[in-house]
């Protein structure tokens, strides 16, 4: 073996630990039972953590509220951030400069000053301390990042191959739903993926617009672990990262079946 | 340009759409940290920009706030160089090591921080590793990682978060164009480190800039890590910002929105740098 592949072959070893071992450290605490300070290993498993996790009605309510919040801000977030990064990129260069200020400042307000102005006007339209109010906090940034990437799919866009649908007949609904909707199947999905992360993995907005009567997946792993129920906690986690894992390889796998590329 | 099938009035509709529904929300929230800096919305009264100036509390979140996202952000900065310039390539084995470099990419900041948490903390696996090896005898002996002054455990959950997204663009510069150049300077007689010096790590780091300036904003901004894995004395700024809001001193909740609109005021100047370096990269 060469110097330099040996190197390679100890940097891919160094960085699948680095990677994976956090992960595989989540997974045996969330299995673990009496797992005691020194031993390096559990002396037995069972899903005890896992199944107290479904059980408690509180935490079913702050795992349903996670996924009904995710996907609606995915949907809504997509729904919008389209024909927006669509007129941004179709517009004159300070325009396009403008918008891309504008959403890049949506998704590097810190969450927390973002958050306690919100949560301000929220209150204002009687929807503190609601779903609703939430949604509508995480809306903000997940409609910054999004629209980042439209406007970066529709400044590469060729807009020849609509003028040629036009040409031919084609009126808009039908140039959307056979042309640009399959030639744009790899940005929505992983546009929806990214909106559903947004909103999955939110804490400061939640905390501060829902006020606490929100409660979601990521608020209460917060909770247990302040509370010291560590293995509750990494089953809590965990529960949160899988999904999230799980919407990335969707969204590339979804991408990776893309009939058509965007020229 | 707006292309001929597309109606002038329809958009000119939808960018006042975009202006709004991106425009309004960041306005209206500013507007109301200002009107509780002041004191004439929410429950606060009203502070003075000096206080909160001359405030050492403030000085002192904000510099480990500073500590954090730009420790954090450079040695992620150094792996993804690293692995862009040691796995950029194309074979099987680089494709799987960026594949699995990629794994914490989505694991949302909570989880990341549990598992970190449980890796080093004093009775943590990496302690108990220890004890096993006869290193140390009690969980008091191994080194304060997490709740540390240093805040390393934070910096240790950033780099984890952020490597893998710094590792995709720098792996895409390179493989977009640090290779033509570095193979053209090589043949002109560079050698591999006058290469390296000068053609692709410049090249790399310009092109990454606007990047390295969201992974640090991002993190300058983020709550639940240092909520779970930072010192509590002196708390990371997003942590003065919400205890200053809890606190029972009306003025208080005054200099948690003065705070959260400096805070607000370094995350524009950096959306400005962040949209000048692009501009420059485009």
């Amino acid at each position: 073996m060469t110097p330099r592949l040996s190197m390679r072959a100890l940097s891919v070893v160094a960085l699948t630990l680095f990677a994976s071992a956090p992960l595989a450290m989540l997974v045996v605490t969330s299995i673990a039972r009496g797992w005691f300070y020194p031993s390096v290993v559990p002396s037995s498993v069972d899903g005890g953590a896992w199944a107290e996790l479904f059980r408690d009605a509180s935490h079913r309510t702050a795992l349903l509220n996670s996924v009904v919040l995710a996907v609606s801000t995915a949907l809504v977030g997509t729904a919008l951030a389209l024909p927006l990064g669509r007129a941004a990129a179709l517009s004159t260069r300070g325009v396009r400069r403008s918008v891309a200020l504008l959403a890049f400042t949506a998704v590097a307000l810190p969450p927390v000053a973002l958050g306690a102005g919100l949560q301000l006007s929220v209150l204002t339209l009687g929807l503190g301390g609601t779903v609703v109010g939430v949604f509508l906090a995480h809306l903000v940034p997940a409609l910054g990042y999004l629209t980042l990437v439209f406007l970066g799919v529709f400044t590469r866009w060729d807009l020849r191959l609509e003028e040629a649908a036009a040409t031919l007949g084609a009126g808009g609904l039908e140039r959307w739903r056979h042309l640009m909707l399959p030639l744009l199947r790899r940005p929505i999905t992983e546009a929806l993926a990214l909106g559903f992360l947004v909103s999955w993995a939110q804490v400061a907005l939640t905390l501060l617009v829902g006020g606490g009567a929100v409660r979601t997946l990521p608020l209460d792993v917060l909770a247990m672990l302040q509370a010291g129920q560590d293995q509750r906690a990494a089953a809590g986690a965990l529960a949160l990262a899988i999904p999230a894992l799980f919407v990335l390889g969707v969204s590339r796998v979804a991408a990776g079946n893309t009939p058509a590329v965007v020229a | 340009m707006i292309p001929p099938h597309v109606s002038a009035r329809q958009h000119l509709l939808t960018l006042s759409a975009a202006a709004l529904l991106l425009g309004v929300p960041i306005v209206v929230g500013i507007g109301y940290l200002v009107g509780g800096a002041i004191g004439v919305s929410g429950d606060a009264d009203g502070v003075s920009l000096g206080r909160v100036l001359r405030d050492g509390a403030v000085w002192r979140s904000a510099l480990l706030s500073l500590w954090i996202a730009g420790a954090g952000t450079s040695l992620a900065l150094t792996g993804a160089l690293s692995i862009a310039l040691l796995l950029g390539g194309a074979s099987k084995i680089e494709r799987f090591a960026r594949t699995v470099v990629a794994l914490p990419l989505p694991v949302p900041n909570v989880a990341a921080a549990v598992a970190v948490l449980l890796l080093l903390s004093q009775s943590g696996w990496l302690s108990r590793v220890a004890a096993q090896l006869h290193l140390i005898a009690t969980p008091g002996e191994f080194p304060a990682l997490v709740l540390d002054p240093w805040a390393i455990g934070v910096i240790a959950t950033v780099v984890w978060k952020e490597l893998p997204f710094l590792a995709l663009v720098a792996v895409s510069l390179q493989s977009l164009r640090g290779r033509a150049l570095t193979d053209a300077a090589r043949t002109l007689g560079a050698s591999p480190s006058q290469a390296l010096r000068t053609i692709t790590l410049p090249l790399l780091l310009r092109g990454m800039a606007p990047s390295v300036i969201a992974v640090f904003v991002f993190v300058l901004g983020s709550l639940e890590l240092p909520l779970v894995l930072a010192p509590s004395s002196p708390l990371a700024l997003p942590l003065l910002i919400q205890e200053r809001r809890q606190s029972l001193d009306a003025t208080s909740h005054g200099e948690a929105y003065l705070i959260a609109l400096l805070a607000t005021g370094l995350a524009v100047f950096a959306a400005l740098v962040h949209e000048a370096l692009r501009r420059d990269e485009a």
